[in-house]
């Protein structure tokens, strides 16, 4: 005969040790991801300089700082491949917050869900109903959110350069920047996580069958 | 399992198929239901319905859910 404390260990096989752990894990990611980013964002508005990579558009040649590249007040230093300016205007300083802040809110949001999915594999279950929706709500997240704070960060990137490059640079540049790193690590483990979602959702609706729902 | 308690519903299934000359096979394709859950449920050993497959019936067999479902004892529902 099955004991009531078998039949629990059987519906969660998280057992208590494993959910301690998952805690304690996710607890210093998500510790980590705040501590960093938010330090990150606090230091990026409250810089009175910053610099800039110029992602290899500039290769002048030769050491120190050149004149004529940047607009006024800009250096561009080591061989034309970094752009810094002393007096930073606000919408630098928001551009400079936004090489972090998008990774960071992706990060953010990607862990509360995780956490949330795993609670809910941990009770009620990992076959319960509401598992497959929330790992489904997880593989859409990472599919658009990801691409699409690496095209914020792209921007805010292009943008810092812009505004201390004395000529124009064309969109299209930052723009195929981004698809030629595009980060087909998300659209994959979206891609992933979705299929895993379709599949557990089956195996929900196999398990509720066998339980005579119809 | 929990042993099951014993309840009174009961689906009439076999007066809606023969007053719309369908047969158990051709709604459990429509439906989307295997013939044998179909069965299952017009038996009365299914444990539950979900109301999308409640819908499914109800749109299928152009009928309300109280057509469909009764307590058993009861008089079939009629339409007002």
């Amino acid at each position: 005969m099955i004991k009531l404390r078998d039949m629990r260990r059987l519906r969660e096989p998280l057992d208590t040790t494993g959910n301690r752990l998952i805690a304690l894990a996710l607890a210093a990611c998500f510790g980590w991801a705040v501590i960093s980013g938010a330090a990150g964002i606090i230091h990026s508005l409250g810089v009175n300089s910053l610099c800039t990579d110029t992602a290899g558009l500039l290769s002048l040649g030769g050491g120190g700082y050149v004149e004529g590249v940047g607009k006024e007040g800009v250096r561009v230093t080591t061989e034309g491949y970094t752009l810094c300016q002393e007096e930073v205007s606000t919408a630098q300083s928001l551009a400079d917050a936004g090489l972090d802040l998008p990774t960071f809110l992706f990060m953010t949001v990607a862990l509360v869900l995780l956490a949330r999915l795993l609670w809910t594999a941990a009770d009620p279950g990992p076959y319960a109903a509401r598992v497959p929706g929330r790992l489904r709500t997880l593989g859409w997240f990472v599919l658009i959110a990801g691409p699409l704070s690496d095209l914020i960060e792209k921007y805010c990137e292009a943008f810092l350069r812009q505004s201390m490059l004395a000529a124009d640079e064309p969109y299209q540049v930052w723009f195929q920047g981004w698809t030629q790193d595009f980060p087909f690590v998300y659209v994959f483990t979206g891609l992933g996580v979705l299929f895993l979602s379709r599949l557990l959702r089956i195996d929900v609706r196999m398990g509720e069958d066998m339980e005579r729902t119809i | 399992m929990p042993p099951e308690e014993p309840h009174r519903i009961e689906l009439r299934l076999d007066k809606l198929l023969a007053d719309r000359g369908m047969t158990l096979a051709e709604l459990a394709r429509r439906v989307g239901v295997t013939p044998v859950n179909l069965s299952v449920l017009k038996n009365g050993h299914a444990r539950a319905i979900r109301f999308t497959t409640l819908t499914k019936l109800c749109e299928v067999l152009d009928c309300g859910p109280g057509d469909l479902l009764a307590l058993s004892g009861d008089a079939p529902a009629t339409d007002a």
